[in-house]
């Protein structure tokens, strides 16, 4: 039987019944409404006076009622007109503690609950620490709620990609369409429903007595749910606010299995493109030729740093058999970055090797017929594709150097001690015409000449506060690194773009070739 | 939780008054009749006057801690077979040991929930 108010206080109500007894009561009490005296003091032998006793009450409410009244019995000469405002003040004090405890009582039974929930979410989050799988918390969810709650069922279901997943503690007491009824119904009315099963249409030919559904929503769509079965005593307030706030913290865990799994799956498609990328670059880089070519009277030297895995820059050499003091040289940027312009790049140069040996057979090998001759050919393929491809072309004899540039910028020439000073294409890039406008230039070179021939990833590149190096930077180093060999100056070249960039990441594929002749 | 439980009378000794109301609106929700002592010391009175079906004891307590208490329970024929719980937020493993030495029927972590603590009070009680 509960603790009545009348009994948890006893002390205090003692202490008011005892100063009145201090103050000349007979006696002095609390009693409840059936008349049963609950506590009752007195002093002394029961009275022998037989001058008539005062009896005072005043009633004791709580929340409106009253519980029950204190009453004293005073001898006639203590009684006063205060005496009964006195009693008043008892009465108003001791409903005053009363509620008080009654707010107490509330107050704790909150605390427990919440206290309640704040473990079941630690346990539910422990059993389901390091579980990734959809599954897994399904079947996590099923026995913690079932366990915690002693059901006869637990059901955590979950619906994906048109299937019907769940996991069940122990087993299940309703069958998978009337589970699925269940965890619709809940959806629909956006919030948990209890229902008795003998008085629901959804599960009346079950033999269940009573059912919790509690919705589950992840990312606003996906629906899961959880569905008790069979609580002896019921559902009430306390037991779905407790499992609202674990499939809550459920909800929030599948959402973060989710999340992981397709991160998985991205990073696993991330690695997969990551080594065919890598393997790209290493045709590409084998592509370009893999040592520089000798040749009398010209120091060469030619690099490519591509800006991605793979670029669309190239450079090549072609060179007469048994020649050593001929050599044809291209330069080329393909319009675009990364896999698109990598094979239209592989494209290229195999139709300008091809082009060059064939033209070297005939005789004919200029420049501009090679260059005339691959746009013939590439115009179609490029144009289809919306691309196109800046190509500079030269050839080395012992006569000199002739050259044809087809859209292709910086090509800067600086002879020895003097000023560099920059050429003009002579042609818009391959793939835009369907003829080739540009012509041979000739250039009869000195000892101590240098010609760099670079692609626009050295004077477009960025500093971190967005300033561009530009082609009269580029001069000036040309100008200032024209005393050293082909290598030295590429190096150079490559360290001040570098600098430049400030660790910002290289925006284009950068590729340069230096022709030096030999003092 | 049989009805033989839901009359059974619990001691709860602990010196925290929110852990002492807490325990004890669970207990008295549930049907059991609850005293609570705030030590050892208070515990031992209370038993000398009151009788009761199990207790739930901490063990960090002034005056008489838990385990103390525990082994003066033991030694006293009166009390040798009661149920005792040891309620104790302490978590190390040498409190468990120590309380499993000195006779404890059953040992509990706090934060203990109400599930727990209702199933583990039934339990003890029903043997």
């Amino acid at each position: 039987m509960p603790t009545s108010p009348f009994q948890k206080h006893h002390k205090q109500i003692e202490a008011i019944a005892r100063a009145w007894l201090a103050a000349g009561a007979l006696t002095a009490g609390v009693r409840v409404p059936s008349g049963l005296t609950a506590h009752e003091w007195c002093v002394g032998e029961p009275s022998q006076d037989t001058l008539p006793t005062q009896m005072l009450t005043a009633a004791i409410n709580m929340g409106g009622h009253g519980v029950g009244e204190i009453y004293v019995e005073l001898p006639p000469a203590e009684y006063c007109h205060h005496s009964q405002m006195r009693l008043n003040t008892d009465a108003q004090l001791i409903t005053r503690l009363f509620e008080a405890e009654d707010e107490l009582t509330t107050m704790t039974g909150e605390l427990v609950e919440a206290h309640d929930q704040l473990i079941a979410i630690y346990d539910l989050t422990e059993s389901a620490r390091n579980r990734i799988s959809i599954h897994e918390l399904l079947n996590a969810l099923a026995h913690v709620a079932g366990r915690l709650l002693g059901v006869g069922s637990a059901s955590a279901l979950a619906q994906f990609n048109g299937e019907l997943i769940g996991s069940h503690y122990p087993l299940p007491l309703l069958d998978e369409r009337d589970l699925h009824v269940l965890m619709q119904s809940a959806h629909h009315a956006g919030r948990s429903i209890t229902l008795d099963g003998r008085s629901n249409n959804l599960i009346r030919y079950s033999v269940v007595e009573n059912v919790l559904v509690e919705p589950i929503t992840i990312r606003g769509t996906l629906q899961a749910g959880l569905v008790l079965v069979d609580r002896a005593g019921g559902f009430g307030s306390p037991e779905i606010k407790l499992i609202h706030a674990i499939t809550q913290q459920m909800g929030a865990q599948m959402e973060n299995a989710l999340l992981y799994q397709e991160s998985l799956a991205q990073a696993r498609l991330q690695a997969r493109i990551h080594t065919e990328m890598e393997v790209a670059q290493r045709v590409q880089t084998r592509l370009l030729p893999q040592t520089t070519p000798r040749v009398a009277g010209l120091d060469i030297f030619a690099a490519s740093r591509p800006a991605r895995e793979v670029g669309g820059d190239m450079f090549d050499f072609v060179a007469p058999l048994h020649s050593q003091d001929e050599i044809v040289m291209f330069l080329c940027d393909v319009s675009g970055k990364g896999m698109p312009a990598a094979l239209l790049m592989a494209m290229t140069r195999t139709m300008l090797r091809a082009k060059t040996k064939s033209l070297m057979a005939s005789g004919n090998c200029t420049p501009r017929a090679i260059l005339a001759d691959a746009n013939e050919d590439l115009y179609d393929d490029f144009t289809e594709v919306g691309m196109f491809v800046t190509a500079f072309a030269a050839r080395y004899t012992s006569k000199g150097l002739v050259f044809t540039s087809a859209g292709h910028s910086p090509v800067i020439f600086c002879p020895a001690g003097g000023t560099p000073r920059l050429f003009a294409a002579d042609a818009p890039p391959l793939g835009v015409l369907t003829d080739y406008l540009g012509f041979d230039q000739h250039l009869a070179l000195q000892p101590g000449d240098v010609m760099v021939i670079a692609t626009d990833g050295f004077v477009e590149a960025s500093s971190p506060n967005g300033a561009m190096f530009g082609v009269e930077r580029l001069l000036g180093l040309v100008q200032s690194l024209a005393e050293r060999p082909a290598a030295a100056i590429a190096q150079a070249l490559y360290d001040a773009v570098e600098q430049f960039q400030g660790g910002e990441p290289q925006a284009d594929d950068q590729t340069v070739l230096i022709l030096k002749t030999r003092s | 939780v049989n009805q033989q439980t839901m009359t059974a009378t619990i001691l709860i000794v602990d010196d925290y008054p929110v852990i002492q109301r807490t325990l004890s609106h669970t207990l008295t929700k549930h049907g059991y009749e609850v005293h609570i002592a705030g030590d050892g010391l208070a515990a031992l009175a209370l038993l000398s006057g009151a009788a009761v079906d199990a207790a739930i004891v901490d063990i960090a307590m002034p005056e008489m801690d838990g385990l103390t208490l525990l082994q003066t329970l033991r030694a006293d024929a009166r009390h040798v077979d009661l149920p005792v719980i040891i309620l104790t937020a302490s978590g190390q493993d040498e409190d468990r040991m120590a309380a499993e030495a000195a006779g404890a029927t059953r040992f509990l972590n706090k934060p203990v929930s109400s599930h727990q603590l209702l199933e583990t009070v039934a339990e003890v009680l029903n043997g």
